[in-house]
């Protein structure tokens, strides 16, 4: 377990502090990272600018991207990552408080793995990010290292 | 005709018969001359020519002097009363001498005149009487005598008496003559008379001669004289008898004597000479009848002729004269002097001048024309004919003048001239009136003309300007149709030439100071594509004067350039410009051949280009439209846009401090509730609360802003179904709630699903909610046709409102219940006026208080089928 980690990239900090109590309330806040905006979050992944040499293994089990980001759009990190062989395969999945069609269409046809809205009822909020945390961290097998 | 006359003797004719008399004169007084001198020398061989012979006497010599004088000067050649005097006086002279003589020898009387001159010695031979002439010779003398005395009497006629007169003395004479020949003395010198002498005879001869010269018409001697074959015969025969005859007998009779012929046979010789001289002389004597009868019968035939022309040629000139004088047209004679010579009675009527004022030409100029620039243009005129006439050999070519008469009068002549050697007649027509006639009638003509050429052009306009017209309209109802300028100039150009009957037409835009032909239809080519100079084109001249060119000879026309229409087939053109004011383009119109356009086509043209100016405009309104439109299109997109940014934020960025506030407020009372007092519970509800509804609000927002942007779709919609789903989930919320629902089957309609969901959706929803306090709610979902529409409703009989308020039913954030009473946003009839007037349909409302409200709505039913909408 201790192996696998989840990115958050959050540009809100009441939503950040919101899902992190929601996935330890769940049990699965052992390994999260938060990245603020587009340009950290693919830096993380790529270890590259501020997180060249971070410790920890090279790629989370997910990442959990919101679309309304600072500098680099949720959309525009996934089309990123998507056109990069190191990340093609990493499970991404969008979190927004959008519910958007657009939106949801264009992460798909971007090759995100899910897309979950945010609702805006905090009970609703908490139950989703947890069963998500459990989902991606737990149950679902990530993509074989090369 | 009488023979006298000379001028009736036929030429050829006339009595060609021998010396004059002055030579029988001269030889007359010779002869007496020589005798006389014979006496008075005593020459015996001039007195008498033989010895032994006879002498010719004194007295006989001064008679035949003074008769020679006499004949000399009696004979009708001389002139002068003295002379005719003295020549009376000798002849008086000489029949005295002879009479007296004569006198003596019948009565034996002596008058002492026989030797009174120079005596005569007795004893003369064959001399009775000495110094006394023969009986024969006194005689003769008083015949010659009396016949000189008659000669000078005047008239001719076959009766004078001169030449029988004269008649025994040529027998007298001649036979005396003849006696000396044969020496027959008995002949010459009768007994015991005195004999006459051989000298005399002749004399006498010659004398009597003489005097029938001198009157050859007279008497005996016309049939001598006469040019008749009679005449001519006798000229001939005469001699032959008298002269010739004794001749022969002469020889004969001198041959017997000197025995050169045997008796027995000279007088056959004689006979048989006779004969022949008769035979010759009457032979010749045919021949010159024959030639005399020629001369006279071609004579004649001359004379005829020559009778008959002078005939002809006098009643020519007669006839000549009458038809000048009486001619009804002016006439004048003009000779090379310029003097008229000669006019007639209806040239002095007509000009009415005189004929003292009016004798030459120069006359005529100066009053036929007294405006001198006239008179030089009619001199001009007149000389230029004169040149003209001598150039070709020919008459005086006619020209008409203006004349000028005596009265003040001005008469129109055609005045021509004939030519008579080097003189001419100059003749007037008078054609005053008929110029007149000529010009009324032309005019009359003229007004006829015009008069059928109205009547003409009406029936054409009325056979064609129907046509026209019908073109016309057609041309400007597919102008008011085109939308861009190629369809209009291809409407244009073929209505051109149709409605002018053009041979071309060109299309001619104003392009920044040029004309620019854009297009052409043409039976040759014109100039499309090419550009020329505003200035220097009669396109550019129309648009700038804004005006018409109507130009029947291009190249008679100083706006035309010539060069660049050189190789068309232009001859004539009408340009009109399109826009009367500042205009923009031109039309042109060409014939290949001379035609001078109507005002009609003209007009028709213009017409059509007034239309073309509209169809202009039109394109121009058109395209300015469109550019309005995609700016409006363009401008709505921006709006969209940012419609959609701001829905895209109030999605997105308001729900995450709404939903912090929810969530702190939810964790708070989780985590520490233990901790809290009932008050500060009371208050993270009263937070919740608030979250919630500003959920629903942004809900609402969004949902509204959703309702007018994006594509409508087509989609068939159940809204049977769509309400009944929502009742039921309405229900299963709110379990205790009794509400009796009815909702028609088969409520289907075309239309965006979604929106009408949403729709279905706030309409049921107010419905359940507003029949919340109701004691027995119902609902009911139906349709209705009024005013032959399908209403779709939703009725309940829930609270209702006041009608008065519901024009803010449809007002977004406006409600009609409080909070306290039925919670709402006052969105949701908003969004469903929206999603019904995208869809083209329409929403009403009507309530009562507490009586319920039932909302209708309306949609287009294109598409829909009866069968879809009714089962």
């Amino acid at each position: 377990m201790s192996e696998k980690s989840i990115l958050l990239v959050e540009d809100n900090h009441q939503d950040e502090m919101l899902t992190l109590r929601a996935l330890r309330r769940a049990h699965v806040a052992n390994c999260i990272d938060v990245v603020r905006d587009g340009q950290q979050a693919l830096d993380y992944l790529f270890k590259a600018g501020e997180f060249a040499g971070r410790a920890g293994p090279d790629l989370p089990a997910v990442v959990l991207l919101d679309i309304g980001l600072p500098r680099l759009s949720g959309l525009e990190v996934l089309e990123r990552l998507r056109a990069d062989e190191r990340t093609r395969l990493l499970p991404v999945v969008i979190l927004t408080s959008s519910d958007e069609k657009r939106d949801c269409l264009e992460s798909y046809k971007n090759g995100a793995n899910s897309f979950v809205r945010k609702p805006v009822d905090f009970v609703d909020f908490a139950e989703t990010v947890a069963r998500l945390g459990l989902y991606w961290l737990v149950t679902n097998e990530a993509p074989p290292d090369r | 005709m009488t023979p006298d006359s000379p001028a009736a003797t036929p030429p050829g004719v006339t009595g060609a018969v021998g010396p004059g008399p002055a030579v029988f004169a001269a030889a007359t007084v010779a002869i007496g001359g020589l005798a006389f001198l014979g006496w008075w020398l005593d020459i015996t061989s001039f007195k008498s020519l033989f010895s032994d012979a006879v002498s010719m006497k004194a007295n006989t010599a001064l008679a035949f002097i003074l008769a020679g004088i006499a004949l000399w000067l009696l004979h009708p050649g001389r002139v002068g009363t003295a002379a005719r005097r003295v020549g009376l006086a000798c002849a008086a002279a000489v029949a005295g001498l002879g009479l007296l003589t004569l006198t003596e020898y019948l009565l034996g009387v002596d008058f002492a005149i026989d030797n009174r001159l120079i005596p005569e010695p007795p004893g003369a031979p064959l001399t009775s009487h000495p110094g006394r002439m023969a009986p024969g010779t006194a005689m003769n003398f008083c015949l010659t005598g009396l016949a000189l005395l008659l000669l000078g009497r005047n008239g001719s006629g076959r009766w004078q008496p001169a030449p029988y007169l004269v008649l025994p003395t040529f027998g007298i004479a001649f036979v005396a003559l003849l006696g000396y020949l044969y020496d027959l003395d008995a002949l010459y010198g009768p007994a015991h008379f005195t004999a006459m002498a051989v000298h005399t005879a002749a004399a006498f001869f010659i004398l009597a001669l003489g005097i029938l010269m001198a009157r050859p018409r007279w008497g005996w001697m016309a049939s001598i004289t006469a040019a008749t074959s009679g005449g001519a015969l006798l000229r001939c025969l005469l001699p032959a008898i008298l002269l010739l005859v004794p001749l022969l007998f002469y020889l004969w009779m001198t041959g017997e004597r000197l025995g050169l012929v045997p008796a027995r046979y000279s007088l056959f010789l004689m006979i048989l000479a006779i004969m022949a001289l008769l035979t010759a002389a009457a032979w010749w004597g045919a021949i010159v009848v024959d030639r005399a009868e020629m001369n006279w019968l071609q004579a004649v035939a001359a004379y005829g002729q020559l009778n008959t022309t002078m005939q002809e040629k006098a009643a020519s000139e007669a006839r000549f004269a009458g038809l000048f004088q009486e001619t009804p047209v002016p006439l004048c004679c003009v000779d090379k002097r310029g003097v008229l010579t000669d006019r007639n009675l209806r040239f002095d009527q007509t000009f009415g001048y005189g004929r003292d004022e009016l004798r030459t030409l120069d006359d005529w100029w100066r009053l036929a024309y007294p405006d001198p620039a006239r008179r030089a243009q009619v001199l001009d005129s007149w000389n230029e004919v004169l040149a003209e006439s001598a150039h070709r050999s020919a008459d005086l070519a006619p020209r008409e003048y203006d004349i000028t008469c005596k009265d003040g009068g001005v008469r129109t002549m055609l005045v021509s001239g004939i030519l008579l050697g080097d003189d001419f007649i100059a003749a007037f027509f008078d054609i005053t009136e008929r110029s007149k006639a000529t010009r009324d009638l032309k005019e009359a003509r003229l007004a006829a003309l015009n008069r059928m050429e109205d009547a003409n052009a009406a029936r054409r306009q009325a056979e064609t300007g129907a046509d026209r017209i019908r073109l016309l309209a057609e041309a400007v109802e597919r102008i008011a149709a085109v939308h861009d300028l190629p369809s209009l100039m291809a409407v244009v150009r073929p209505a051109v030439r149709r409605l002018t009957g053009a041979d071309g037409a060109t299309l001619v835009l104003n392009d920044n100071g040029y004309c620019f032909y854009a297009d052409e239809d043409a039976i040759g080519p014109l100039w499309k594509g090419q550009r020329f100079p505003l200035e220097s084109c009669i396109s550019g001249w129309a648009m700038l004067h804004g005006q018409a060119a109507v130009i029947e000879d291009i190249y008679a026309d100083e706006r035309i350039p010539h060069e660049a229409y050189r190789p068309t087939f232009v001859k004539s053109l009408a340009m009109v410009p399109i826009g009367r004011s500042g205009p923009v383009a031109a039309i042109g119109a060409y014939w290949a051949t001379r035609h001078k356009p109507t005002d009609e086509e003209v007009e028709l043209q213009q017409a059509l280009a007034d239309a073309m100016s509209i169809g202009l405009a039109n394109i121009d309104l058109i395209q300015n439209l469109e550019r309005r439109v995609e700016q409006r299109t363009a401008e709505l997109s921006t709006v969209n846009r940012e419609l959609e940014s701001f829905a895209y934020a109030v999605s997105h960025d308001l729900r995450a401090p709404l939903r912090a506030m929810s969530g702190f407020s939810q964790a708070l009372q989780e985590d520490f509730g233990a901790q809290l007092t009932g008050e500060a519970r009371v208050y993270l509800e009263q937070i919740g609360i608030a979250s919630r509804r500003m959920g629903e609000l942004i809900e609402g927002l969004l949902t509204l802003s959703r309702s007018t942007r994006g594509e409508l779709q087509r989609d068939r919609v159940d809204f049977s179904a769509l309400a009944e789903r929502r009742l039921d989930e309405l229900a299963a919320a709110e379990p205790g709630r009794r509400v009796a629902v009815s909702v028609e089957d088969g409520l289907v309609v075309q239309g965006d699903a979604r929106m009408l969901a949403a729709v279905m959706t706030n309409l049921v929803d107010n419905a359940w909610k507003y029949t919340g306090k109701a004691a027995a709610a119902s609902i009911r979902v139906h349709a209705e046709i009024r005013d032959g529409r399908r209403w779709y409703c939703v009725a309940d009989n829930g609270a209702g409102f006041d009608m008065a308020h519901a024009a803010r039913l449809f007002q977004p954030f406006q409600r009609l219940h409080r909070q306290d009473e039925f919670p709402g946003i006052g969105i949701g009839l908003v969004t469903v006026q929206r999603i019904i007037h995208r869809h083209g349909g329409e929403i009403v409302a009507a309530a009562a208080p507490d009586q319920g409200a039932t909302f209708c709505f309306t949609l287009p039913e294109d598409g829909l089928s009866d069968k879809e909408i009714l089962p």
